[in-house]
């Protein structure tokens, strides 16, 4: 049996677990969109690539990370429209996204350090 | 003395009213499935006729029957299309352009009801829960088991985390492989949790296997996904699912949820589980 003290102690060990994991999962984002990028896009690169993001848009604010999960969301949404939508605003809208999800996770990097 | 039920034609466009859209987002709705689709589906664009195009099995007469208690109830109210299209609407209703004749031109434009766009657009996000016909209830003699099948690693932590805490014994699956052990070997789950997008699996069609098994089809079962379209929504309800949570969520809804599929009001779920 559980008290209430054990469930937010476990609770603040498990938003620390995703919080040091974030760098490693946008660096992941990074790399798949950069890949995406130098060469022509495979329905297996855009299908990791959105799952990364659906997987952070479904979780990231439960851990404190709303903005993160939003930035997520919006770049999902414009990877769905992925070749029936302008190409140019889609791009600038997932890079937009990364930056915002880079910046929020470096921030919280700098903040742990401190 | 009964209310007159108001008259409900092909013709007409409903939007949900403040009630209507609390009954979707408060985890707590005693609406019929039919009622509960829609309201889902209703986007203050879509004529009755394409509401009626997205059921075809559905007699006429129980759609209208069950839109005019919609309507009764103030869960819906009518409505006159947006855009391009209803401000000619208004301009020529004044020289005799009827609301039939307007909703016949625009829907003819429209596309047909499978492929509405309105129904794919991502955005859509709903907290519905309703008691399933069966009655489940929680077990007594033992604590209650959930299987969540969830394959983001840290969010199926913390729900087994938060499950365990309201008192539950939390089983996790998040590929193909694990969900099928976890249906196949006993103990059989009180509760599902499912998620739709899975690395090897679609949570849809998992619904659809746990619905057509013997010993399985009455357990209660949760959607909790992103995905955020009114299609998906549609069809998690259509497939058999007891409710549909869209991620982010809030633990209290979850909560509610849960109380709600197991005809518990309110307080904890397993209050034996608390010191």
């Amino acid at each position: 049996m559980k008290t209430r003290k054990d469930f937010e102690q476990q609770l603040k060990v498990l938003k620390v677990e995703f919080r040091r994991a974030l760098p490693e999962r946008i660096g992941r984002i990074e790399e798949l969109w950069s890949g995406m990028q130098a060469a022509v896009p495979t329905s297996q690169h855009l299908r990791e690539l959105k799952r990364a993001f659906h997987m952070l848009a479904g979780s990231a604010s439960t851990f404190g990370f709303a903005d993160v999960g939003d930035a997520a969301r919006i770049a999902e949404r414009a990877l769905n429209t992925y070749g029936s939508a302008d190409i140019k605003a889609l791009l600038t809208t997932v890079q937009q996204s990364i930056a915002v999800m880079r910046e929020r996770a470096t921030e919280e990097e700098h903040r742990e350090l401190a | 003395m009964s209310e007159k039920t108001p008259l409900v034609t092909d013709d007409d466009f409903y939007a949900l009213t403040p009630r209507g859209a609390a009954e979707i987002q408060g985890a707590r709705t005693t609406l019929s499935s039919l009622a509960l689709e829609l309201l889902v589906r209703m986007d203050g664009t879509t004529s009755v006729a394409q509401l009626r195009a997205g059921r075809p099995a559905t007699p006429f007469d129980e759609i209208a029957c069950t839109l005019s208690i919609l309507l009764r109830d103030k869960f819906i109210c009518y409505a006159t299309p947006s855009g391009t299209d209803a401000l000619e609407f208004d301009g020529l209703r004044g020289i005799g352009q009827s609301p039939a004749r307007y909703a016949r031109c625009a829907k003819a434009s429209y596309d047909a009801d499978a492929g509405l766009k309105s129904l794919e657009r991502h955005g859509y996000f709903v907290r519905i829960a309703r008691r399933p016909a069966t009655r489940p209830m929680l077990p007594k003699d033992r604590p209650p088991r959930a299987l969540v099948v969830e394959d983001e690693l840290h969010l199926a932590k913390f729900l087994k985390h938060f499950l365990g805490f309201e008192g539950f014994e939390v089983r996790l699956a998040g590929d193909r492989e694990a969900i099928a052990h976890a249906l196949i070997e006993p103990p059989a789950p009180d509760l599902v949790l499912l998620d739709v997008v899975l690395p090897d699996a679609n949570g849809f069609n998992v619904l659809q296997r746990i619905r057509r098994d013997e010993n399985l089809h009455t357990v209660p079962v949760m959607m909790l996904t992103a995905e955020t379209t009114r299609q998906s929504v549609i069809k998690g309800l259509a497939c058999g699912a007891d409710g549909y949570i869209t991620k982010p969520f809030h633990t209290d809804i979850l909560v509610n949820a849960i109380q709600t599929m197991f005809g518990l009001r309110h307080g904890r779920i397993c209050p034996w589980a608390y010191i």
